[in-house]
Protein backbone atom coordinates (compact mmCIF):
# COMPACT_ATOMS: atom_id res chain seq x y z
CA UNK A 1 0.00 0.00 0.00
CA UNK A 2 2.86 2.06 1.14
CA UNK A 3 4.58 1.80 -2.74
CA UNK A 4 1.19 2.72 -4.02
CA UNK A 5 1.19 6.17 -2.07
CA UNK A 6 4.84 6.55 -3.61
CA UNK A 7 3.08 7.18 -7.32
CA UNK A 8 0.49 9.75 -6.53
CA UNK A 9 1.14 12.79 -6.94
CA UNK A 10 1.81 15.05 -3.56
CA UNK A 11 -0.55 17.64 -4.72
CA UNK A 12 -3.19 15.17 -5.26
CA UNK A 13 -2.76 13.35 -2.15
CA UNK A 14 -3.20 16.54 -0.35
CA UNK A 15 -6.17 17.92 -1.99
CA UNK A 16 -7.93 14.41 -1.65
CA UNK A 17 -7.04 14.10 1.92
CA UNK A 18 -8.63 17.40 2.34
CA UNK A 19 -11.83 15.80 1.65
CA UNK A 20 -11.47 12.68 2.98
CA UNK A 21 -14.40 13.20 5.77
CA UNK A 22 -16.21 13.53 2.47
CA UNK A 23 -14.95 10.23 1.24
CA UNK A 24 -15.38 8.54 4.66
CA UNK A 25 -18.60 9.63 5.21
CA UNK A 26 -20.34 8.77 1.87
CA UNK A 27 -18.93 5.58 2.14
CA UNK A 28 -20.10 5.09 5.98
CA UNK A 29 -23.79 6.12 4.71
CA UNK A 30 -24.08 4.15 1.90
CA UNK A 31 -22.94 1.28 4.53
CA UNK A 32 -25.39 2.38 6.42
CA UNK A 33 -28.40 2.31 3.66
CA UNK A 34 -27.46 -1.53 2.80
CA UNK A 35 -27.73 -2.40 5.93
CA UNK A 36 -30.76 -0.99 6.10
CA UNK A 37 -32.21 -3.01 3.49
CA UNK A 38 -31.25 -6.07 4.34
CA UNK A 39 -32.82 -5.43 8.01
CA UNK A 40 -35.56 -4.28 6.20
CA UNK A 41 -36.38 -7.40 4.53
CA UNK A 42 -35.55 -9.83 7.55
CA UNK A 43 -38.24 -7.46 9.30
CA UNK A 44 -40.45 -7.81 5.93
CA UNK A 45 -39.43 -11.83 5.88
CA UNK A 46 -40.40 -12.00 9.58
CA UNK A 47 -43.64 -10.18 9.10
CA UNK A 48 -44.50 -12.40 6.03
CA UNK A 49 -44.37 -15.94 8.55
CA UNK A 50 -46.41 -14.74 10.90
CA UNK A 51 -49.09 -13.68 8.44
CA UNK A 52 -48.95 -17.11 6.31
CA UNK A 53 -47.50 -15.36 3.57
CA UNK A 54 -46.51 -16.81 0.57
CA UNK A 55 -43.02 -16.74 -1.23
CA UNK A 56 -44.39 -14.41 -3.99
CA UNK A 57 -44.93 -12.38 -1.32
CA UNK A 58 -41.66 -12.36 -0.40
CA UNK A 59 -40.02 -12.20 -3.54
CA UNK A 60 -42.34 -8.62 -3.91
CA UNK A 61 -41.36 -7.09 -1.19
CA UNK A 62 -37.55 -8.28 -1.53
CA UNK A 63 -38.53 -6.03 -5.08
CA UNK A 64 -40.14 -3.13 -3.45
CA UNK A 65 -36.62 -2.76 -1.16
CA UNK A 66 -34.32 -2.86 -3.96
CA UNK A 67 -36.24 0.01 -5.16
CA UNK A 68 -36.53 2.16 -1.87
CA UNK A 69 -32.32 1.32 -1.44
CA UNK A 70 -31.88 2.12 -5.26
CA UNK A 71 -33.57 5.08 -4.41
CA UNK A 72 -31.89 6.46 -1.45
CA UNK A 73 -28.46 5.62 -3.38
CA UNK A 74 -29.66 8.07 -5.77
CA UNK A 75 -30.31 10.52 -3.51
CA UNK A 76 -27.34 10.26 -1.50
CA UNK A 77 -25.27 10.66 -5.07
CA UNK A 78 -27.27 13.75 -5.80
CA UNK A 79 -26.41 15.07 -2.89
CA UNK A 80 -22.58 14.51 -2.81
CA UNK A 81 -23.07 16.09 -6.77
CA UNK A 82 -24.37 18.92 -5.37
CA UNK A 83 -21.48 19.34 -2.95
CA UNK A 84 -18.62 18.25 -5.67
CA UNK A 85 -20.04 20.15 -9.05
CA UNK A 86 -16.64 19.70 -10.96
CA UNK A 87 -18.25 15.84 -12.00
CA UNK A 88 -20.79 17.87 -14.41
CA UNK B 1 -76.61 -10.34 28.77
CA UNK B 2 -78.10 -10.97 25.09
CA UNK B 3 -80.83 -13.47 25.31
CA UNK B 4 -79.53 -16.35 22.96
CA UNK B 5 -76.22 -15.33 22.52
CA UNK B 6 -74.49 -17.91 24.18
CA UNK B 7 -76.19 -20.19 22.80
CA UNK B 8 -75.68 -19.38 18.91
CA UNK B 9 -72.13 -19.03 19.55
CA UNK B 10 -71.43 -22.57 21.06
CA UNK B 11 -73.50 -23.87 18.51
CA UNK B 12 -71.47 -22.26 15.76
CA UNK B 13 -67.87 -23.49 17.11
CA UNK B 14 -69.33 -26.70 17.83
CA UNK B 15 -70.35 -27.42 14.15
CA UNK B 16 -67.16 -26.08 12.80
CA UNK B 17 -65.15 -28.21 16.09
CA UNK B 18 -66.96 -30.97 14.30
CA UNK B 19 -65.15 -30.28 10.57
CA UNK B 20 -61.93 -29.66 11.53
CA UNK B 21 -61.67 -31.96 14.95
CA UNK B 22 -58.18 -30.40 16.12
CA UNK B 23 -59.82 -26.34 15.84
CA UNK B 24 -59.26 -24.55 12.66
CA UNK B 25 -56.38 -21.90 14.04
CA UNK B 26 -54.30 -25.35 15.10
CA UNK B 27 -54.67 -26.72 11.50
CA UNK B 28 -54.00 -23.34 9.45
CA UNK B 29 -50.70 -22.97 12.19
CA UNK B 30 -50.03 -26.71 11.54
CA UNK B 31 -49.91 -26.16 7.95
CA UNK B 32 -47.83 -23.17 7.69
CA UNK B 33 -45.14 -24.46 9.99
CA UNK B 34 -45.31 -27.27 7.61
CA UNK B 35 -44.86 -25.11 4.73
CA UNK B 36 -41.50 -23.24 6.91
CA UNK B 37 -39.79 -26.20 7.03
CA UNK B 38 -40.64 -27.63 3.42
CA UNK B 39 -36.46 -28.16 2.50
CA UNK B 40 -38.14 -26.96 -1.10
CA UNK B 41 -39.78 -23.66 0.12
CA UNK B 42 -36.98 -22.94 2.46
CA UNK B 43 -34.37 -23.60 -0.89
CA UNK B 44 -36.37 -20.81 -2.85
CA UNK B 45 -36.32 -18.40 -0.05
CA UNK B 46 -32.52 -19.11 0.64
CA UNK B 47 -31.93 -18.36 -2.99
CA UNK B 48 -33.68 -15.38 -2.95
CA UNK B 49 -32.37 -14.33 -0.05
CA UNK B 50 -28.84 -14.57 -1.44
CA UNK B 51 -30.22 -12.58 -4.84
CA UNK B 52 -30.96 -9.57 -3.17
CA UNK B 53 -28.21 -9.48 -0.85
CA UNK B 54 -25.49 -9.85 -4.41
CA UNK B 55 -27.80 -7.37 -5.41
CA UNK B 56 -28.13 -4.78 -2.40
CA UNK B 57 -24.44 -4.74 -2.58
CA UNK B 58 -23.66 -4.69 -5.91
CA UNK B 59 -25.81 -1.26 -5.50
CA UNK B 60 -23.92 -0.60 -2.70
CA UNK B 61 -20.58 -0.53 -4.56
CA UNK B 62 -21.53 0.82 -7.44
CA UNK B 63 -22.62 4.20 -5.65
CA UNK B 64 -19.17 4.20 -3.62
CA UNK B 65 -17.42 4.06 -6.94
CA UNK B 66 -19.83 7.05 -8.18
CA UNK B 67 -19.37 9.05 -5.40
CA UNK B 68 -15.21 8.79 -5.14
CA UNK B 69 -15.34 9.32 -9.08
CA UNK B 70 -17.70 12.31 -8.12
CA UNK B 71 -15.27 13.50 -5.32
CA UNK B 72 -11.88 12.70 -7.33
CA UNK B 73 -13.32 14.66 -10.19
CA UNK B 74 -13.88 18.00 -8.29
CA UNK B 75 -10.90 18.36 -5.80
CA UNK B 76 -8.09 16.14 -7.42
CA UNK B 77 -8.71 16.15 -11.36
CA UNK B 78 -8.19 19.58 -12.06
CA UNK B 79 -4.94 18.78 -10.98
CA UNK B 80 -3.99 16.09 -13.29
CA UNK B 81 -2.57 16.75 -16.90
CA UNK B 82 -4.59 14.20 -18.86
CA UNK B 83 -3.47 14.81 -22.76
CA UNK B 84 -4.80 12.93 -25.66
CA UNK B 85 -2.48 10.34 -27.21
CA UNK B 86 -2.59 12.56 -30.23
CA UNK B 87 -3.46 15.88 -30.30
CA UNK B 88 -2.29 16.61 -26.64
CA UNK B 89 -4.93 18.25 -25.47
CA UNK B 90 -6.67 18.11 -22.36
CA UNK B 91 -9.21 15.75 -21.78
CA UNK B 92 -12.22 16.18 -20.55
CA UNK B 93 -13.09 16.25 -16.99
CA UNK B 94 -15.64 12.98 -16.65
CA UNK B 95 -12.07 10.81 -17.71
CA UNK B 96 -10.42 9.84 -15.13
CA UNK B 97 -6.97 8.43 -15.45
CA UNK B 98 -6.69 4.80 -14.80
CA UNK B 99 -6.38 3.78 -11.08
CA UNK B 100 -6.92 7.05 -9.94
CA UNK B 101 -10.07 6.20 -7.79
CA UNK B 102 -8.12 2.69 -6.52
CA UNK B 103 -5.14 5.04 -5.71
CA UNK B 104 -7.21 7.49 -3.87
CA UNK B 105 -9.25 5.14 -1.75
CA UNK B 106 -5.69 3.33 -0.86
CA UNK B 107 -4.54 6.70 -0.03
CA UNK B 108 -7.73 6.90 2.09
CA UNK B 109 -7.40 3.28 3.63
CA UNK B 110 -4.12 4.54 4.96
CA UNK B 111 -4.48 7.93 6.34
CA UNK B 112 -7.77 6.68 7.94
CA UNK B 113 -6.13 3.43 10.13
CA UNK B 114 -2.91 5.89 10.75
CA UNK B 115 -5.84 7.99 12.35
CA UNK B 116 -7.88 5.69 13.98
CA UNK B 117 -4.70 3.48 15.64
CA UNK B 118 -3.58 6.62 17.15
CA UNK B 119 -6.71 7.86 18.29
CA UNK B 120 -6.71 10.74 16.04
CA UNK B 121 -9.84 9.46 14.09
CA UNK B 122 -12.76 11.84 16.23
CA UNK B 123 -10.79 15.02 15.80
CA UNK B 124 -10.53 14.37 11.94
CA UNK B 125 -14.38 13.30 11.97
CA UNK B 126 -13.00 10.41 10.59
CA UNK B 127 -15.86 7.51 12.00
CA UNK B 128 -14.46 3.80 10.74
CA UNK B 129 -10.93 3.39 8.70
CA UNK B 130 -11.77 2.43 5.09
CA UNK B 131 -11.04 -1.49 4.20
CA UNK B 132 -9.46 -2.76 1.00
Amino acid sequence: MTDDLHNIDPAITEAVLANAAAFIDADTRIDEIISWGKNELKAREEQLKAKDGSLQDFKKAAADIELLVSEKLRHLEAEVRAKYPGDS
Amino acid sequence: MIAGYRGASTTRRRSRDTIFPMGIEKLWTKSRNDRLVDPVIQADLDAEWERVKQSLDHLGDRAKATCAAIIYNTVARPLVPIRHRRTSEFAPAKQMIAGAVDSTTKTLALVTHVLSTSGRATKYGVRRALVI
